[in-house]
């Protein structure tokens, strides 16, 4: 019998998959497209498998060609993985099945090779328990989206995709010369090694190498001020794309930091200089956000602004912050991702991406419209869906200390929950209460559109109703995180 | 049981021979004023029981028959709480401050009632006489609270006995009193604060579409208003009385001091009577009230 | 008994769902749903007439337990909720038939009754909070289906109400941080044992939230755009229900979370009520005096109505705040009262507005006979409202100067006094202007409303006289609530208020009954009297000239002009420019930060390079951050 709960196979089964798909696309001209379908829905039977045995020892660890770490490449799924990669592979899962129907345009089989490597490196960049190999997955991560962004061939998807290429090779190259200079100094590549052995490094000489990952991370994880690719990028990328984009990239890059900063350099008390980034990028995110006539660059702000707002959370350094942070990183996944989803069936159905031009839809495509209504709802944080105890978490953990800068941070972000409130109505209003200017025959999405939209919108209504065991696994993966010694441990004492 | 029934009885009849009087005198008195003879004394009798006994009478609806009714209604009512010497029946269910809310109903019906005649100008003296209201009640209410806080209850009967043997609000409370004949000349809407009426302009207003029994009924209601208003200030500022003959005479006092000004004064537009009650009657009043709250 | 006030706060959620599901079978199907439920509700509700339940736990969260509970003071504002709520949708069966959406709107209306409900019902500051929220976008779904107009009036509604609610979520934060259990018992008692600065954040932050929803000055100017926008029949129920739900609130800060006490340790005693609630009072106080006045200015009879509330709240707020038995019993009862005669004149404009199209004040007149009984209900609501005797509005005023008098607050006491004189002028313009004057030609053919919209105007004109003569029956809760919060009970009887109560004793009936012999006497007297005959409204005195059917002979517009000019010029600035001046400068301070993402790559590029020459220059100086 195999062991298929082995987060090896996260990895190597997609990647089997994205090379068939270059290898059968000559034969199977229509039929590439049920592959990443397979590829995933195997991935999630394997995140299944994964959860009882997280749930039980903390942590799962594989490893390469039978040698113990430090010495090899190793894989660790602990709580806080575990959490992120079942989004990313439910996602990768949900939005291949939109996929089937949304890909039209030639040539379909490298958008889904793409796609697979996209997943996949997202996957990897969260198992991974090595640093270069926290690279490479980057790399793969970063190289396919910078296919997909510019997928559609025009002019905006060129430049968008150009100005991605060239802010994410920045980020690149950062991030390597950072692992190199760690590798440098502590001879290893294996992050419970390292974290190990800089303990005896000063503060001075770790944070060099600290600033180039954080700063090549950053780049991805849309942190103010190195996000300026994103609002470009997300909307210029066919909606699929745009909802993997900012439904769980950017997150893994935030997860990336957070494991660098919490597991290898301990430096998560550094918090209020991480606090600043967390602010700066929500502020910028949200007021950038309520300017937008476009929709999915509406989106893509937003995205920026609630990432600024779970930055903001892990940044304030306690366990109850970290656990709020985790919440809204789901609830920012699971209801941006439908957004984009629902959305891209909007434009698909209207033909235009203006807010204005959405007039009636509320009639005319009853489903959509209350899927986006709802997904809508949890990411503002309004009772009683998800986002509702996410940010109520966020907020108590704030005012846990009770001071001037913790009010002013509370304040702060409570405002620009009011703005990306005002802007959402906004859209809502012209959806739902506005009459079209012309009668335009504008029909529903198709099926297959929208079950995706359908499946993470009941997801989210029963985590708005059922959130304890979510709240409570949130904050088992906070404690374990802050606690590095499970994860470093447990790697190193090899099993 | 007989005693309260008589009391019951006699009271309005008592309030309206006193109001019925002062109209009486007041044409008589404004005659003389103007160098003429004057109507017969017992005028203002003859012409309310013409007006009753009208044969031909019209109406513009419920709501129109209405007014007049339940204005002297709400005015018989009112004459049960406030203090009568040697009368007492009701005073104990109502203070002052529900005996001013139990005041405005009459006016309120028989605004209603105008407003259904469908004219005009009864609507714009309404409109007037509302506003007006607003205009003195400001001071009114001042005045009222001084008296509250200078006696400390809101009992009418109490603060009248706590008058008694010269101790007049009058001399106590002079700015107070100043203020409150004022306000009630307001209230008996006589010149300079006749807009409400003003039969120049707008036909009498609010009475514009009324006569035969309707007007009679007014009529009546009318000498019961100048009763209330009267007793009410005699009350509150001149101790009540003991006996029923001073209580007249303190009210005929007031009463031929209003005639007087009545009949020099021209008239006030409506917002520079308002103004006017909100600048210097409501600068004593609360000069009076602040020396009270001091003190 | 635990388990059934789950099934109390169900039982709306669960009507509107049905109701919901049940109009896509046959529009009978949803109506009966909806009346079903929201009858149900009401009659639950009774089942805990003077009962406290302590704590319903339905929940546990962020290690803090979520309770429900109720008690009488609970008790009598979900009474308000869940009547009012019920007349709603009868009322809205006739009026709304035939509009878009109707599935949608019932179960948004059940939705909203649910969420006021689970406000009055919570037991804990995260219950409180999330129905709080709850409540306010549901309504704002209920408020944008008025129309046009409505869409902005609704954006304003739920931007001010979210602004309100954040502040009371950093209050309970606050709270959280310290206590770590957000119920209502731990949550005073921590306030008891902090620091006189924490009190004070916790009561304006939360105060605030409360304020917006109950609208009090400065905080109201949402208010008359989203109740005269809104659909007929949800007007009642925001006027006559939802911003209730801020004097609950207000009553749970002031005594439930604090005390008199507690809140007079904050700062030196030198008036006669704590200087926070003084502050409150005066507030209100404001609110009742200008709100009467804008109210007074008004053209659109909804818009009146609106105005109107805000200034009704204020005595709503001004009794609560005031600290004293009486007071707070007042307040509570003028709640109860303000919900009765408000609901009423809403749902009487509502039918105007379902047979005439217009709320247009001037546009309208001399629906009276067209429509007695709206005209009836109109009389009733009017002269409730006015505080006259012998309705209820009468009682709960007098009991709100009473304790005034007896604080020796006079000058809040002036102002009250004047807001309610106020209140004459605008309700006469209202009802004159609607149903007495000249009935327009286009309107010949108007019929009264249908029976259904007919009931919610019967009941409420017949509960206006119920509480208005037997103030007892309503003080009988309002004394338990009293004893529940730690006050000393005002004493009552079914008629009134005995002497030492108040400064005076107090028998409505008395009043009432004299006033209805006076009138069987003058009637009779009238009655004898020539009969008189009927006439024309064409048949008027008009200075010589004809009055024919194309004349119009009203006076509507412009009412009180006049006094119009003496009150202008306080209202040369307002509240509303002052948020716009503000919406406006934190707009363009927007547009400077978005100018950051300039689309050039270049920018973008050397942003990398200074935080990275930014994160060089930190290690040149030594590495330390802070």
């Amino acid at each position: 019998m195999v062991n298929i709960a082995n987060p090896i196979l996260l990895i190597a089964i997609p990647l089997l998959f994205a090379f068939l798909i270059a290898v059968l696309a000559p034969w199977l001209k229509k039929g590439v497209k049920y592959i990443p379908v397979i590829a995933f829905g195997l991935n999630l039977l394997v995140v299944f498998e994964l959860i009882p045995d997280v749930l039980d020892n903390g942590i799962v660890i594989a490893t390469t060609a039978g040698i113990k770490p430090p010495f090899a490449i190793n894989v660790a799924v602990d709580r806080l993985s575990l959490f992120l990669v079942l989004i990313a592979t439910l996602l990768g899962f949900l939005v291949s099945i939109y996929n089937l129907v949304y890909i039209k345009e030639e040539p379909a089989e490298k958008f889904h090779i793409l796609f697979t490597l996209l997943v996949t490196g997202i996957t990897w960049m969260i198992v991974t328990g090595d640093l270069f190999n926290m690279f490479v997955a980057f790399e793969v991560t970063s190289i396919s989206a910078f296919g997909l962004v510019g997928f559609h061939r025009d002019k905006d998807a060129a430049e968008a995709g150009f100005k991605y290429l060239v802010m994410g090779s920045i980020g690149a190259s950062l991030l390597l010369i950072g692992v190199v200079m760690l590798y440098a100094a502590t001879g290893t590549l294996n992050m419970a090694d390292i974290a190990e052995k800089i303990m005896r490094f000063t503060f001075k000489q770790k944070l060099l190498p600290y600033a180039f990952i954080f700063t090549g991370l950053g780049i991805e994880g849309a942190l103010f001020p190195l996000n300026a690719w994103l609002p470009d990028a997300h909307p210029a990328a066919p909606s699929s794309v745009s909802s993997i984009l900012s439904g769980i990239m950017t997150t893994a890059a935030i997860y990336g930091i957070i494991r660098v900063t919490v597991t290898i350099f301990n430096y998560y008390q550094v918090i209020l200089f991480l606090i600043l980034f967390g602010l700066l990028t929500l502020m910028f995110g949200e007021t950038a956000a309520f300017f937008q006539k476009d929709i999915k660059r509406m989106l893509a702000y937003s995205t920026i602004g609630q990432t600024g707002l779970f930055f903001y959370a892990f940044s304030l350094g306690s366990i109850n912050g970290m656990q709020g942070a985790f919440l809204q990183m789901m609830n920012h996944s699971l209801a941006k991702a439908t957004l984009f989803l629902v959305v891209g069936g909007i434009i698909f159905s209207v033909g235009s991406r203006n807010i204005d031009d959405f007039a009636g839809i509320g009639r005319k495509m009853k489903l959509s419209a209350f899927l986006f209504a709802i997904a809508a709802f949890s990411l503002m944080g309004l009772p009683p869906f998800f986002g509702f105890w996410s940010k109520l978490k966020i907020i108590f953990a704030t005012l846990e200390r009770v001071n001037v800068y913790t009010i002013a941070f509370v304040v702060i972000v409570l405002f620009m929950s009011l703005i990306e409130a005002a802007y959402f109505f906004r859209v809502m209003q012209v959806m739902f209460f506005k009459e079209a200017k012309e009668e335009k025959e504008v029909r529903e999405a198709p099926a297959w559109m929208l079950i995706p939209a359908i499946t993470l919108v009941v997801i989210i209504l029963v985590l708005s109703f059922y959130p304890t065991p979510v709240i409570n696994f949130a904050h088992k993966a906070a404690a374990d995180l802050v606690g590095r010694s499970v994860y470093i441990n447990s790697v190193l004492g090899g099993l | 049981m007989v005693r309260t029934i008589l009391i019951a009885i006699g009271i309005p009849l008592l309030a309206y021979g006193f109001g019925v009087s002062f109209m009486m005198f007041k044409r008589k008195i404004a005659a003389r004023i103007q160098r003429r003879y004057g109507p017969t004394f017992i005028q203002p009798l003859i012409d309310t029981f013409k007006l009753l006994s009208k044969q031909e009478n019209i109406s513009h609806g419920i709501m129109y028959d209405l007014g007049p009714i339940l204005a002297l209604a709400a005015s018989m009512t009112v004459i049960f709480f406030i203090p009568i010497p040697g009368m007492k029946l009701m005073t104990g269910s109502a203070d002052l401050i529900a005996l001013l809310y139990i005041m405005v109903i009459g006016s309120l019906v028989m605004a209603l009632g105008a407003g259904e005649s469908a004219n005009p100008n009864s609507t714009i003296g309404i409109a007037r006489a509302l506003t007006l209201m607003l205009g003195y009640d400001l001071p009114f209410v001042i005045v009222v609270i001084t008296l509250v806080m200078k006696y400390h209850t809101t009992d009418l009967y109490k603060i009248m006995q706590m008058q008694t043997g010269g101790h007049w609000a009058m001399w106590l409370l002079p700015l107070s009193a100043i203020v409150g004949f004022i306000v009630t000349y307001g209230a008996l809407g006589e010149h300079p604060f006749d807009v409400a009426v003003a039969p120049h302009e707008i036909a009498t207003g609010p009475m514009a579409e009324y006569g035969g029994k309707h007007l009679g009924l007014l009529m009546i209601n009318h000498a019961f208003h100048i009763y209330i208003e009267l007793a009410l200030f005699v009350d509150l500022f001149m101790g009540g009385a003991s006996n029923l003959f001073y209580f007249y005479a303190k009210m005929f006092v007031i009463f031929v001091i209003y005639v007087f000004f009545d009949e020099v004064l021209p008239r006030f537009r409506v917002d520079d009577a308002v103004r006017f009650y909100w600048r210097w009657p409501t600068i004593l009043a609360l000069l009076g009230l602040i020396i009270v709250l001091v003190r | 008994m635990d388990m059934s006030l789950g099934v109390l706060l169900a039982t709306p959620f669960v009507g509107g769902i049905l109701a919901y599901l049940g109009g896509k079978i046959h529009r009978w199907v949803r109506y009966t749903f909806a009346i079903l439920f929201s009858l149900l509700a009401f009659i639950e509700i009774f089942f805990f007439y003077n009962t406290t339940v302590g704590n319903y736990v339905w929940g546990r969260l962020f290690g803090s337990v979520l309770v429900l509970q109720i008690n009488p003071i609970s008790w009598i504002f979900a009474f308000i909720v869940t009547g009012i709520s019920f007349l709603v949708i009868l009322f809205s069966i006739n009026d709304v038939e035939g509009h878009k959406g109707l599935d949608f709107y019932y179960l948004e209306l059940l939705f909203v009754e649910g969420a006021m409900l689970g406000i009055t019902l919570a037991g804990d500051l995260i219950t409180f909070f999330m129905f709080w929220e709850l409540m306010s976008w549901t309504s704002y779904f209920l408020i944008i289906q008025g129309g046009k107009k409505s869409i902005t009036a609704g954006y304003k509604y739920i931007i001010m109400s979210v602004i309100g609610a954040y502040s009371m979520f950093v209050a309970i934060a606050m709270v959280f941080g310290r206590a770590h259990s957000l119920v209502f018992k731990n949550v005073s008692m921590l306030l008891s044992q902090s620091s006189p600065a924490f009190v004070i954040w916790f009561f304006v932050l939360f105060g605030i939230g409360l304020f917006v929803k109950a609208a009090v000055m400065p905080l109201h100017t949402w208010l008359p755009d989203a109740h005269s926008e809104a659909p007929s029949p949800v007007s009642p129920l925001l006027s006559g229900v939802l911003i209730k739900m801020g004097a609950y609130g207000l009553t749970v800060l002031f005594y439930g979370f604090l005390s008199v006490q507690l809140i007079g340790k904050l700062a030196p005693t030198i008036l006669p009520t704590p200087l926070l609630l003084y502050i409150v009072e005066w507030l209100a106080a404001i609110s009742i005096v200008l709100a009467t006045f804008l109210a007074i200015l008004q053209e659109d009879a909804k818009r009146l109505l609106a105005y109107s509330s805000i200034s009704q709240i204020g005595y709503v707020v001004l009794g609560i705040a005031m600290g004293s038995s009486l007071g707070i019993a007042g307040g509570l009862f003028h709640a109860l009262n303000h919900a009765i005669f408000k609901s009423l004149l809403f749902f009487v404009i509502g039918g105007v507005i379902y047979r005439t199209g217009t709320r247009n004040m001037s546009e309208l007149g001399g629906l009276i006979k067209k429509m007695p009984v709206s005209f009836i209900g109109a009389l009733f609501g009017i002269v409730a409202l006015s505080g006259v005797p012998p309705l209820n509005g009468f009682v709960s005023k007098w009991m709100i100067y009473e304790a005034l008098l007896q604080k020796k607050e006079v000058f809040l006491l002036i102002m009250a006094f004047v807001g309610s004189t106020g209140a004459f002028l605008y309700l006469y313009r209202f009802i004159h202007s609607v149903f007495l004057g000249q009935l327009p030609e286009k309107y010949k053919d108007v019929k009264e409303v249908p029976f259904l919209m007919q009931l919610p105007i019967w009941i409420l004109s017949a509960l206006t006289i119920v509480f208005g003569i037997w103030p007892g029956l309503a003080m009988n809760v309002i004394a338990q609530g009293e004893k529940f919060l730690g006050i000393t009970p005002i004493k009552y009887t079914l008629y009134g208020f005995p002497q030492g109560t108040a400064m005076s004793s107090l028998k409505v009936i008395n009043i009432s009954s004299v006033l209805i012999i006076a009138f069987i006497v003058v009637l009779a007297l009238y009655l004898m009297l020539p009969k008189e005959r009927f006439v024309s409204q064409y048949d008027t005195y008009a200075a010589g000239q004809v009055v024919t059917p194309e004349t119009k002979y009203n006076y509507s517009y412009g009412f009180y002009m006049f006094f119009g000019r003496v009150i202008n010029p306080i209202f040369k600035w307002s509240a509303d420019k002052m948020y716009e001046a503000w919406a406006r400068a934190t707009k363009v301070f927007g547009d400077y930060m978005r100018r950051v993402y300039t689309g050039n790559l270049e920018t973008y590029s050397s942003y990398i390079v200074v935080l990275i020459t930014i994160v060089a220059f930190v290690l040149l100086i030594g590495g330390k951050l802070w």
